[in-house]
């Protein structure tokens, strides 16, 4: 094909998503357009200012290891860094940092404006292009935008978060937009339906922004950063920061008495709102309703910044009317007097049914079509990041016509994010959780860098000092593991000894000079600790992992025959022959299909591989 | 790999007044047509047909059950004719080439790859067939009829229900869930052990037993040690090589059976080379072969069975135990048979090896259950050593995966559901 485009990708939306998407594409050489309706809105937190927290700290983590962007811009922003879980083991610890608000937006503006091979248009996308492929099916063309009308290109990106269809909820108000005081994106999801895709709504909320100068902090519990933060970047040279602090207050049973008597004001329970929202992160009024036993809820109140007198009382989210807003705050410890500087609302927003996506994040059978974030009914800035990487990645490699890259379960959390993003339609906004992970021993933020640096190398998403950096800490971890094991103190190996649950590795520092003349970082240390501990649990994930690796990743070649494999089910048939996967573990996930189904599905693949004469 | 057709004799081994052979696969009706003198009947209406066989015409009933509503999901075809066992077997034989003689459960086995079946049900009709105690048909029909799958999914729930806890210490701060320590598990993981332990109590115990076929030349003295392991003269027993046509079982221990048959004869013809082919066919269901050879002229006999143990007969004959060049690495015992010498120790070995204990879906189902007991004490040890909670939760993931696949499905994700149902969470 050399028709000719405008730009290779067309990113629509430039918030969490929509800006490694477009960093990442344009990185790798392609000719991006990054189309948002207000320029200064790129990387906007529209909720909390923090980044990272447990599992989603992970996800930070990957995205620096594959060249993006969020972990740097959270070490060049953050105000208050902390480890969680450090009690816990080092699977479940994860890094959490709060950013100052504008600080974050401005950085990563900046780095999406000033990156070379990005265009930024101000406008809003109404419409995708869309023509015939050689095969038949439908492939995207470009964009219509409202002012400057088409953009020809070989591969849109759709990361419109909270703004598709977007309409805002506070009592009895209610209004379009995406996000308070901008509007919505409402000829694209109108377009979306046209090409027929299926959409389906869901909601989310954030609290008042109160008036720090008006707090009464003095009676209220302190939560300070770590005395030694950690950055969340592999590339941060180190963190000179100067850590704000957080305070912790509580709801009482008169804030309870007041929400239950005025609950019947809020959209949802009025029936107003049919998305539906997360139960991991409720409105005031969910929580009250639902768990009326409790006394009392924890409210975590937090700097949006240095310079700005907004404070975000973390647990209060709420679409309750203004009124009754500023009502119940002042029940709340240390808020008596406290000035609101905006109100709390609910935002209810169109995604697209995941059961449309596919693994490398393409949509449906529109060739070249890609969404990532919200629309994917994801929630949660990293999570969004997560997928505007692998998004812009793909996008990338199907404008150069080359294989698309497809994590798996067992090789990272935006594995196992994108996977169950294909499983199922999401109910709620989809969170990540460690427990999602069935890998979790070895998919630990500390290894995040060594667990992708294949990839990132492959793709040349790192430069070459980054790439080197990782390099030596593998061979570093690998040289302790080695002299663990080969090692003995009295007639036991060192790494016998580090699996006892009272040894760690400074203990054996102390026991072995030439375990300590190895020099090894204390954050390396922890590594080898890790992988000492989970060796058994490891080793077994692996196992377990390569039979998964073998059937899952099995590709489905892209012209496969359902008709031609003998009983399979009409339904199964039917519902193959539409979806296309691209592995047999996404045909796995395709409701209605069965493992008998699927028995006869490989069998088929394997006398294809026979025939071809190797395996797959 | 399902694109063949399959035939079997789906009625009971031996004379009898009448006989079905069962045909499933794309070529069953073709291949049953080609015998028939008229066109099939109509779909699952019977229709009486006439069977040209070894230059006859006999008299068939005949069944068309098209797939996929068929047992098998697949096209099926059934002859019900008299039951004399030559017949069948020729009426198999004429089905070659388009239809092959099926493996041991394959009906059922494509009748679950078809999804007519669930893994559990299938497995309950293999199971009902293989019963042979009362105990046995018990836990057959409770497999069938849901029970066993009832108690392993209500010990799944109790897992899930502790691993919603364990997650809920993981994957949320201390602030937002409290503080979870194993106290907060250990006691509930304790009693899912008993549980499960009294599940598995429940299973019907490890059969001893099976069949067990002796292997030897003619006149190596099977018939003679059946006859003095059977205690009594059930054989006849001469020194003419090739008096045993038949293949005759006697119970020599708890479920074992020994099945004599006819010996090797080099050279064989005739009826001896009929008698032989009959033995290796009823040779197909023995679980092991046990090697007699005649300690006086010893010559190892060819077996495709796995071989439990040799027997050197004729001990009385000679006054050293014999070199005998070529035996496999198994027990060896040296007997005089009507003399009683040396038997007790190989009855003692017989009841020992149960006949090499025959694969049962319970066997199955128990190994799954200790796979699970096994996980639930290692996540009992690492909180007792406290050797962290993640760690624990990983071995309740191995312990669930294990009880999955006792139904033989794939771990569905259930636990945030439970983390939610129960805790007030987001801060």
């Amino acid at each position: 094909m050399h028709e000719t485009s405008d730009f290779d990708v067309v990113v629509v939306g430039g918030g969490h998503a929509g800006a490694e998407a477009a960093l990442a594409a344009a990185r790798m050489g392609c000719r991006v357009a990054c189309v948002v309706l207000d320029p200064a809105a790129i990387g906007r937190m529209s909720c909390n200012p923090a980044i990272g927290g447990i599992a989603k700290g992970q996800l930070v983590r990957e995205i620096d290891a594959l060249g993006g962007e969020m972990g740097l811009c959270t070490d060049a922003t953050g105000i208050q860094f902390r480890m969680l879980n450090t009690r816990k083991g080092p699977a479940v610890r994860s890094p959490r940092a709060q950013c100052d608000r504008h600080a974050y937006n401005a950085a990563m503006a900046r780095r999406v404006l000033a990156q070379p091979g990005v265009t930024v248009f101000a406008d809003e996308a109404v419409d995708l292009l869309c023509a015939g492929t050689p095969a038949g099916g439908p492939r995207v063309a470009g964009v219509v935008l409202r002012g400057a009308g088409a953009l020809a290109a070989r591969t849109v990106v759709l990361t419109t978060g909270t703004f598709l269809g977007g309409r805002l909820f506070a009592g009895s108000w209610e209004e379009s937009g995406g996000r308070m005081g901008e509007r919505g994106a409402h000829a694209l999801a109108a377009a979306l339906r046209r090409l027929g895709l299926r959409l389906a709504r869901l909601k989310t909320g954030t609290p008042p922004r109160l008036d720090r100068d008006t707090i009464d902090f003095a009676r209220l519990q302190e939560q300070p950063g770590d005395p030694e933060p950690v950055p969340f970047s592999f590339r941060s040279p180190g963190l000179r920061v100067q850590q704000v602090v957080c305070h912790l207050t509580r709801t009482t049973s008169a804030t309870h008495h007041w929400i239950a008597e005025h609950a019947h004001l809020s959209p949802m329970y009025q029936g107003r709102i049919q998305g539906v929202g997360p139960r991991y992160c409720p409105s005031v009024e969910d929580k009250v309703m639902r768990f009326a036993e409790r006394d009392h809820h924890l409210v975590f109140l937090e700097p949006e910044g240095r310079d700005t007198r907004e404070i975000y009382p973390n647990g209060l989210s709420t679409s309750l009317p203004p009124a009754v807003q500023e009502r119940f705050l002042r029940t709340i410890p240390g808020l008596e007097q406290v000035a609101v500087l905006r109100h709390g609302y609910a935002v209810e927003y169109d995604h697209l049914c995941t059961d449309q996506l596919r693994a490398d994040l393409q949509v449906g059978e529109i060739a070249g079509l890609f969404a990532a974030g919200q629309i994917n009914g994801t929630s949660g800035y990293e999570e969004a990041a997560g997928q505007g990487l692998v998004a812009g990645i793909n996008a990338a490699l199907h404008a150069r016509g080359e294989e698309p890259l497809l994590l798996d379960r067992a090789s990272s959390y935006l594995g196992v994010m994108i996977d169950d993003l294909c499983r199922v339609n999401p109910r709620e906004p989809y969170r990540m959780f460690t427990s999602r992970a069935e890998f979790r021993l070895e998919l630990r933020s500390d290894n995040a860098d060594r667990r992708l640096a294949p990839v990132a190398r492959r793709l040349g998403l790192l430069d070459a000092a980054a790439l080197g950096r990782v390099e030596a800490k593998e061979q570093r971890v690998r040289a302790a593991l080695r002299y663990l094991d080969a090692t003995r103190h009295e007639g036991a190996t060192l790494k016998s000894r580090l699996r006892r649950p009272d040894v760690d590795a400074a203990a054996i520092a102390a026991l072995a000079p030439g375990f300590a003349a190895l020099g090894l970082s204390p954050d390396e240390l922890a590594e080898v600790e890790a992988e000492v501990k989970y060796e058994g649990y490891i080793q077994r994930a692996r196992m377990e992992a390569e039979r998964l690796r073998r059937l899952e990743g099995k590709r489905i070649p892209r012209g496969f025959a359902y008709g031609g494999v003998p009983s399979l089910s009409a339904e199964a048939r039917e519902k193959l022959a539409l979806r296309r996967p691209l592995t047999l573990g996404e045909a796995m996930r395709v409701p209605g299909v069965t493992p008998a189904d699927l028995n006869l599905v490989l069998a088929v693949l394997a006398r294809g591989d026979a025939a071809a004469g190797g395996p797959a | 790999m399902l694109d063949d057709t399959i035939h079997a004799v789906a009625s009971p081994p031996g004379r009898a007044e009448r006989g079905v052979i069962r045909v499933s696969g794309p070529a069953a009706c073709a291949a049953v047509a080609a015998l028939l003198a008229e066109p099939l009947p109509r779909a699952r209406a019977a229709g009486v047909h006439t069977l040209r066989i070894l230059g006859a015409s006999l008299p068939v009933l005949v069944l068309v059950m098209p797939g996929p509503r068929s047992f098998t999901g697949e096209d099926v075809v059934e002859l019900h004719l008299p039951g004399a066992p030559l017949l069948l077997a020729e009426v198999g034989a004429a089905l070659a080439p388009a239809a092959r003689p099926a493996l041991p459960g394959e009906f059922t086995r494509r009748a679950y790859q078809h999804g007519r079946l669930s893994l559990l049900e299938a497995e309950g009709v293999l199971a009902a067939i293989q019963a042979s105690t009362e105990a046995e048909r018990r836990a057959a029909a409770a497999y069938q009829h849901g029970g066993l799958a009832e108690a392993v999914t209500a010990l799944r729930m109790a897992i899930q229900d502790l691993r919603a806890v364990l997650e809920s210490g993981l994957d949320f701060t201390a602030e937002e869930t409290g503080a979870v320590d194993p106290g907060d598990w250990l006691p509930g993981l304790r009693a899912v052990r008993q549980r499960l332990a009294g599940l598995r109590a429940g299973l019907p115990a490890a059969r001893p037993g099976g069949e067990v076929l002796l292997v030897g030349y003619a006149n190596a003295g099977k018939s003679s040690l059946c006859n003095a392991l059977g205690g009594g003269p059930a054989h006849l027993v001469s020194p003419v090589p090739g008096t045993t046509r038949d293949v005759l079982g006697v119970a020599v221990a708890e479920g074992v059976v020994l099945l004599d048959g006819p010996g090797e004869i080099e050279g064989a013809g005739g009826v001896e080379a009929e008698a032989l082919a009959l033995r290796d066919r009823l040779a197909g269901r023995a679980q092991g072969a046990i090697l007699v050879v005649d300690g006086v002229r010893p010559r190892v006999p060819p077996t495709a069975l796995p071989v439990l143990a040799v027997v050197v007969t004729k001990r009385d004959l000679l006054r050293e135990p014999p070199e005998v060049p070529g035996l496999p690495a198994v027990p060896r015992f040296d007997v005089c048979a009507p003399r009683g010498d040396g038997l007790e120790p190989l009855r003692a070995f017989l009841a020992a090896c149960g006949g090499g204990a025959p694969e049962t879906v319970f066997t199955r189902v128990r190994d799954h259950l200790d796979g699970a007991d096994a996980a639930l004490a290692r996540a009992e040890a690492a909180g007792s050593a406290g050797l962290g909670d993640e760690v624990a939760a990983a071995e309740l993931a191995l312990a669930l995966e294990a009880l999955d696949q006792v139904h033989g499905r794939s771990s569905p994700e259930g636990v945030l559901d439970r983390v939610f149902a129960r805790f007030c969470l987001g801060k």
